[in-house]
C-alpha cells in the first residue's frame, strides 16, 4: 500500500512487507495490529501484535489508522526459527 | 490427540451487498477456532515442544473445519491467516509456540500450496476477547486486493487457563476491491511475495 512505503523511508530502508489487518467497526471497536520485522519478515521472534482501541471512534463517517512499531520482539522469546542477527535482508523475508 | 479441546467454533461470513452494489460473486471467508487447555499455564517452561506439536494438530483440523465451511476444496482457497489468544495465566510466547514452528505445514498440506508467509496475530485477554485474525493471499503475499483481516470472538473463551487458536480461510478478496496493485492473476507464486 501506498501509506507502506512512506513508512519504509521513515524506517531508513525496511524491507519486509507491512504486516496489516482491516475491518469495519462502531466507536470502541478494538483492532488487533500484527507486527513483524521491518527487515526479514520470517524472523520469528518479532512475531507479534498490538491492540489498540479508542473509546469513541470510529464514528460513522470516521476512519480509525493505526501504525505500531517496536524496539524489540516477543519477551522470552524462544520458538526458535530465524533470529534476528541472522537477517540477509535482500528479499524482505529472510 | 494431544490438544484437549474444549470447544470449536466455525464461523463463515458472506457478503452479497455493500454500498448498494452487489458483490458479485458474493466475497467468503470461514474461520475456525479452537479452545484449548493451556498445559503450560501458570508456570515458566523454558521448553514449548508441547505447543509446537498441539500446533501442528490444529493446523490440519481448523483448516480442514475452516474449508468444509466454504465448501471448497482445499487449493481452490485464496487467502489465509491465523492468530491466537492466551488466557491470562498463559504467556504470549505459548501462542508463539503454537502459531509459528509447525502449525502452517498441515496448513498448506490441506491447501495444496501456500508460497506466501501466513500472516498472524497474537494476544493475551480474558473471555470474550476480540481476536483479529489478518488475511494475506496464500501464494503472493503482495496481491493487494487480498490484504484483509477477520473478527472472531467467543463470550466464553479463553479462560485463564485456555487458549484460543484460529485460522482463517477465504476463496476471494475484499468486497468491491479497487485500490490497485498486483492483482491475482498477475502472482508468479515463485518467492511467496508476487
Amino acid at each position: 500500500m501506498p501509506g507502506g512505503y512512506a513508512m519504509r523511508e521513515l524506517l531508513g530502508g525496511a524491507k519486509a512487507i507491512v504486516a496489516s489487518t482491516k475491518k469495519v467497526g462502531g466507536p470502541g471497536t478494538r483492532l488487533d495490529v500484527p507486527v513483524t520485522h521491518i527487515h526479514a519478515s520470517y524472523v520469528r521472534s518479532h512475531f507479534d501484535a498490538m491492540e489498540v482501541g479508542v473509546n469513541d471512534a470510529p464514528r460513522a463517517d470516521e476512519i480509525l489508522l493505526a501504525l505500531v512499531m517496536t524496539t524489540g520482539g516477543r519477551i522470552h522469546a524462544r520458538v526458535g526459527g530465524l533470529k534476528a542477527g541472522e537477517i540477509k535482508g535482500e528479499d524482505g523475508l529472510r | 490427540m494431544k490438544a484437549r479441546i474444549r470447544k470449536i467454533a466455525t464461523f463463515l461470513e458472506e457478503t452479497q451487498r455493500e454500498m448498494d452494489r452487489q458483490v458479485s460473486p458474493p466475497t467468503r471467508r470461514a474461520a475456525a477456532v479452537a479452545v484449548i487447555e493451556n498445559p503450560l499455564a501458570g508456570r515458566y517452561s523454558e521448553d514449548l515442544s508441547e505447543l509446537m506439536a498441539i500446533g501442528e494438530e490444529l493446523g490440519e483440523l481448523l483448516t480442514a473445519r475452516a474449508v468444509a465451511a466454504l465448501g471448497i476444496a482445499g487449493p481452490s482457497a485464496e487467502s489465509y491467516g491465523k492468530a491466537a489468544a492466551v488466557g491470562e495465566n498463559g504467556e504470549l510466547e505459548h501462542a508463539a509456540a503454537i502459531l509459528h514452528p509447525k502449525l502452517g505445514t498441515p496448513v498448506r498440506r490441506v491447501l495444496g500450496k501456500g508460497a506466501a508467509l501466513i500472516p498472524s496475530s497474537k494476544k493475551r485477554g480474558g473471555m470474550g476477547v476480540v481476536l483479529d485474525i489478518p488475511l494475506g493471499h496464500k501464494d503472493a503475499a503482495f496481491v493487494r486486493s487480498h490484504f484483509d483481516g477477520m473478527e472472531v470472538r467467543l463470550n466464553d473463551a479463553p479462560r485463564a487457563n485456555e487458549i484460543m487458536v484460529a485460522i482463517a480461510v477465504t476463496d476471494s478478496g475484499r468486497p468491491l476491491a479497487r485500490v490497485g496493485g498486483l492483482t491475482k492473476d498477475q502472482i508468479k507464486g515463485e518467492d511467496g511475495l508476487r
